[in-house]
């Protein structure tokens, strides 16, 4: 951010701790999918690395274009590749991912035929052509919500409801330990079910059966909107918030989101007090320790900015590389309340010259502690696992945590296998 | 001669590039010079009239054929008073990227060695001039054609594609690209066209190069397979190409 | 690559070579990307990355300037971050989208370069080449615009050509440099390990070129051309060939020609895998040192102007596989994630020698170094 307060546009700057799931390893929750790349070779590299630190290499083929496959279109490879590929495969899978790279963009492949011909040829088996395509970040459908879209398109529509309810967003399932799953047990329902529980695509359709949509990120609202058009199932954005009060309000939402008038509410008190209990006890043992906050660890930096501003921390900096709608109020009051705070584009090309130093730091989020050389380090990805009191709970543990120890940054960065 | 003169023609489709560019081309040829005329239209007819109407492989269609085994007389075809002919071609209709192919055409003809080879002292590149992508900029750019011709008329839509084409070498006047060096005004007599192109010309801030009159003579020789200066070398209509080709050369610096 | 790639990942493109040659130098280098290209290189191209403070960017190009054209986007973020940073030089470095659009990368640092007077190199790298294409055209740039006629050469002063991390491991690199400096060869530049712009400048100062990939055979012939250096194209692996390859060595810089070094060839069972270089040296290594004849499975294409013995051109996963496989081969040699294309049923003995451009920081295992009698301690087992 300039001096003006402004969100600059300049080079980026990737630092080895930069990246996260990527689309490869999104796609891959849907269960018994298959993928198959269709771009010039040197798209597929992150990816088939990535997916080969994930274990999931035997689940990803590539078909590579060449230039004079570009010039002339490759409309009609898409359609060999995928025959040549369902020839070496030992298993058939339910669906495929056609996936192409950002320069389909730019030549216009006819993505919808190419569907519709891959179906009536393979009837047994789903496809969807899918992008990687991150030249079209900032427009209305980036890759992570692209992918999304159509992991969800492949639950078909349902006869009847089986009264459970899905997560839809997360990319990893809501940690058993927090109360939600309690709450919502208590309240009659189901069960809280995520994608990443089925291994069986037809298992996975029962999540067409669920009453509700919780969305707990953001990059799952499209494709809960879709569901609600297509399978008739409501949703409702809880954004993962670390703020108690945010928290009480949204436990309220989702009982009145599911359960309005019927059932009795689910007592959150001791849920609450526990949480309480916990910041007040981390507030305490790192004291004025400077903490920096990461984009790359929360959804949301400045709504835990503002709700670890007002526990008492002491939040040193924040590193984001733009204000994502949901999180637009926290930043406003953020630089209304928290003026010295430092808040810097981890993505800015000034990020390379390394003059932020700030070793005695407690990172939350690794890019953040990588630019910072901070001693103390949280390796959280995305709110992964977290929500609700628990989430703030389980947040001070880590705070804790990692207050006691100092970490090798460079082994955590290279094992997680980001993909950028 | 030691001079490699490297031009580009561009136009609206349809405007008449091809015929003027295939005609210099022949009367430069007849005047001892080793020229080469390379088509950048996907239409891939523009050296047609120089190899007896005969349409040559494209170099994208012998690419996507031969792959890496593709040599350079795969491409390149020794048409009248052995002008050497080029077509870059296209992508199938309506898909796939035609700025791209002409690219891909042009560096091909670099990785196989083609201006070494052949040695030509003028190399014409034929460009379809309607878009002006990137890849339709392609011979304008630094190290291929040094100068640009625009092929016009008085229609609008011709001017208004040589306005896009000035443009695009006015806007990289850093980039090291062609100079542009003029109109041709192939007369298509429609009422004051000759007034029309040198307000044109004037906006631009260029001259007509030469007014090419319209003769019956083209067409007929066209139906031939032929140049007019292969098919009727004594017609008047010859001589006006004639003259062209030397006003050409001489805006190009030759005495 | 071939086609269909079912098993291997794909290997490392040309811009991530581009980069890679240019990383040491004082740059500011952008690759004209949407941020996956880049993503590549500084996730899995770049060993160097974790701790460096090579200036190499993403432009951060989306869809609407790709269709409209708008070079200037970028052009304004390259002035910026060159005020900012104060390089001395400017690298633009093309991907797949500017491909597809014909981007002018060149002309495009013909226009930075009058806007800043700061030298700035253009390459319209596709993402549809391997590394080592990037690599030979960054040497080429540099050599054709920074290399100086030299006033006089250095008798025993020599260049490396085609030493990045993406064919060498750490180990590797320092061992050829150790083998140069301990038989008083005096390194001029080495293309590209610790690379400067003073030695970019000097270069043509050397009396002889080593060519140590496929990357460095290109700017060897330049250099050939231009500054009448000779050259030799191997890597001294094995006690017995590095010693042949010292001779060699000397025989070159005494009488000023070139020389490839050619095994004798012959029926085998053994197969190299990798860059041709890399596999021909390994080739003289298994000859000179244990009298062993080798095929080489050259997986990023072969140099047809190269005399030549068993070597073979493995350009797709088919290929490979299909070589691994054929029950020829009982002992191979190559990069482990290859492992993966052996049948259950193939007997063979496999000999793991990573190579970055292949697995990445994903071979499970250490850099290996077979320079000199390094190769005979990796061998042990081979005969």
């Amino acid at each position: 951010m300039n001096s003006c307060g402004c969100f600059e546009s300049t080079l980026h700057y990737a630092t080895p701790a930069h990246g996260g799931w990527g689309v490869v390893r999104m796609g891959m929750l849907a269960p018994e999918s298959y993928q198959l790349f269709i771009c010039p070779f040197a798209c597929g590299r992150h990816g088939a690395l990535g997916a080969l630190k994930q274990g999931l290499k035997d689940r990803i083929s590539y078909y590579y274009v060449d230039q004079s496959d570009i010039i002339n279109g490759y409309d009609d490879l898409i359609l060999n590749a995928v025959e040549e590929l369902l020839r070496v495969l030992k298993k058939r899978p339910r669906a495929m991912f056609v996936f192409v790279s950002c320069l389909d963009d730019l030549i216009g492949t006819d993505c919808d035929a190419a569907e519709a011909e891959l179906e009536l040829r393979h009837p047994d088996i789903q496809f969807r052509m899918a992008h990687m395509n991150p030249i079209t970040l900032g427009s209305d459908e980036p890759p992570p919500i692209g992918i999304q879209k159509r992991i969800y398109s492949l639950l078909s529509k349902q006869p009847e409801r089986d009264g459970g309810v899905n997560s839809i967003g997360n990319l990893v399932a809501v940690d058993l330990e927090c109360e939600l799953h309690k709450m919502l047990t208590q309240e009659g329902v189901s069960g809280l079910r995520h994608v990443s529980q089925y291994q069986d695509f037809d298992k996975w359709q029962e999540m067409a059966k669920s009453s509700a949509n919780l969305v707990l990120m953001p990059p799952g609202m499209k494709a809960a909107k879709e569901m609600e058009a297509r399978c008739g199932i409501p949703y409702r954005f809880f954004p993962v918030s670390y703020d108690l009060d945010v928290v009480a309000e949204q436990y309220r939402g989702i009982h009145e989101f599911l359960r309005p008038n019927t059932a009795p509410i689910y007592d959150v008190t001791a849920d609450r007090e526990a949480a309480e209990k916990a910041v007040e006890h981390t507030v305490k043992k790192l004291g004025k320790l400077p903490l920096i906050l990461d984009s790359s660890a929360v959804v949301r930096p400045f709504s835990l900015a503002k709700a670890l501003g007002k526990y008492g921390f002491t939040v040193h900096r924040i590193f984001a590389q733009e204000v994502i709608p949901s999180d637009r109020e926290a930043f406003e009051w953020v630089t209304e309340h928290m003026p010295t705070v430092e808040i810097l584009q981890p993505e800015h090309n000034d990020i390379v010259k390394f003059d932020r130093r700030f070793p005695g730091s407690l990172s939350i989020g690794v890019n953040a502690a990588y630019i910072s050389g901070s001693e103390h380090v949280i390796d959280l990805f995305a709110d992964e696992g977290l929500f609700g009191y628990y989430g703030i709970r389980r947040l001070m543990e880590l705070m804790e945590e990692a207050a006691d120890t100092v970490i090798d940054l460079r082994v955590l960065i290279e094992d997680y296998g980001l993909v950028v | 001669m030691t001079d490699l003169y490297k031009i580009a023609i561009y136009g609206k489709g349809g405007i008449g590039k091809s015929t003027t560019t295939s005609n210099l081309s022949a009367a430069l040829a007849l005047q001892g010079y080793r020229v080469m005329q390379i088509g950048c239209d996907p239409k891939a007819d523009s050296t047609k009239n120089l190899m007896k109407g005969r349409r040559i492989p494209t170099v994208l269609d012998q690419i996507r054929e031969k792959g890496n085994g593709l040599k350079l007389e795969d491409i390149a075809f020794s048409g009248f008073s052995n002008v050497i002919c080029v077509e870059s071609g296209g992508p199938t209709p309506g898909i796939g990227c035609a700025g791209r192919g002409i690219i891909t055409a042009f560096n091909k003809l670099e990785e196989l060695n083609a201006y070494e080879v052949y040695r030509p002292d003028i190399v014409f590149y034929d460009v379809l001039g309607d878009v002006v992508c990137g890849g339709f900029a392609m011979p304008i750019r630094g190290g291929y054609a040094d100068r640009v011709f625009i092929v016009t008329s008085g229609e609008m839509m011709s001017l208004y594609a040589a306005c896009n084409i000035s443009q695009a070498i006015k806007n990289f006047g850093n980039r090291g690209y062609a100079e542009f060096s003029g109109m041709i005004l192939n007369s298509r007599n429609i009422e004051n066209e000759l007034e029309l192109v040198q307000k044109a010309a004037q906006e631009i801030g260029t001259d007509i190069v030469k007014v090419v009159p319209r003769s019956p003579d083209v067409q007929r020789a066209e139906n031939d397979g032929k140049t007019v200066i292969e098919a009727f070398p004594d017609c008047e209509m010859a001589k006006e190409y004639l003259d062209l080709a030397s006003k050409v050369m001489e805006v190009c610096g030759h005495e | 690559m071939g086609k269909l790639c079912v098993k291997l990942p794909p290997f490392s493109p040309d811009y991530s070579g581009v980069c890679s040659a240019i990383f040491d130098l004082n740059c500011v280098a952008v690759i004209h990307d949407a941020s996956g290209c880049t993503g590549n290189y500084t996730g899995y191209d770049e060993p160097r990355w974790y701790g460096s403070k090579t200036a190499i960017f993403c432009s951060g190009l989306r869809e609407i300037d790709a269709i409209l054209g708008d070079d200037e986007k970028m052009i304004q973020k390259v002035l910026d971050a060159t005020e900012s940073l104060n390089p001395e030089l400017i690298v633009l470095i093309g991907s797949p989208v500017p491909m597809v659009i014909g981007t002018d990368m060149k002309g495009i640092a013909a226009d930075i370069e009058a806007r800043t007077g700061i030298p700035c190199l253009g390459f319209d790298t596709t993402g549809t080449r391997y590394y080592s294409d990037g690599i030979a055209e960054a040497c080429l740039a540099l050599m054709e615009r920074f290399t100086r006629m030299p006033e006089q050469k250095i008798p025993n002063g020599v260049n490396l050509l085609g030493l990045t991390p993406l064919d060498f491991g750490s180990s590797a690199a320092s061992d050829l440099k150790a083998a140069l400096a301990q038989n008083s060869l005096e390194l001029i530049s080495s293309f590209c390990d610790g690379l400067t712009m003073e030695a970019v400048q000097n270069a043509a100062q050397a009396s002889l070129n080593l060519v140590v990939s496929q990357s460095g055979l290109q700017p060897a012939r330049y250099m050939e051309q231009r500054f009448g250096i000779p050259y030799l194209v191997q890597i001294p692996i094995g006690r017995k060939a590095q010693e042949n390859w010292l001779k060699a060595v000397h025989n070159c810089l005494n009488e000023q020609k070139s020389l490839v070094p050619c095994a004798a060839g012959g029926e085998t069972d053994i197969l190299v895998l990798g860059d041709e270089i890399l596999c021909r040296s390994v080739q003289l290594g298994l000859e000179a040192d244990f009298g062993l004849t080798a095929d080489c499975g050259c997986l990023f294409g072969t140099e047809s102007e190269l005399p030549e013995t068993n070597i073979l051109n493995l350009e797709d996963e088919q290929k490979i596989e299909e070589a691994i496989t054929c029950g020829k081969y009982r002992r191979i040699i190559g990069d482990p994630m290859l492992r993966m294309l052996i049948h259950p049923e193939t007997e063979v003995d496999f000999f793991d020698l990573p190579s970055y451009c292949i697995s990445s920081k994903m071979s499970g295992m250490s850099p290996v170094s077979c320079i000199g009698e390094w190769f005979n301690a990796f061998l042990a087992e081979i005969r």
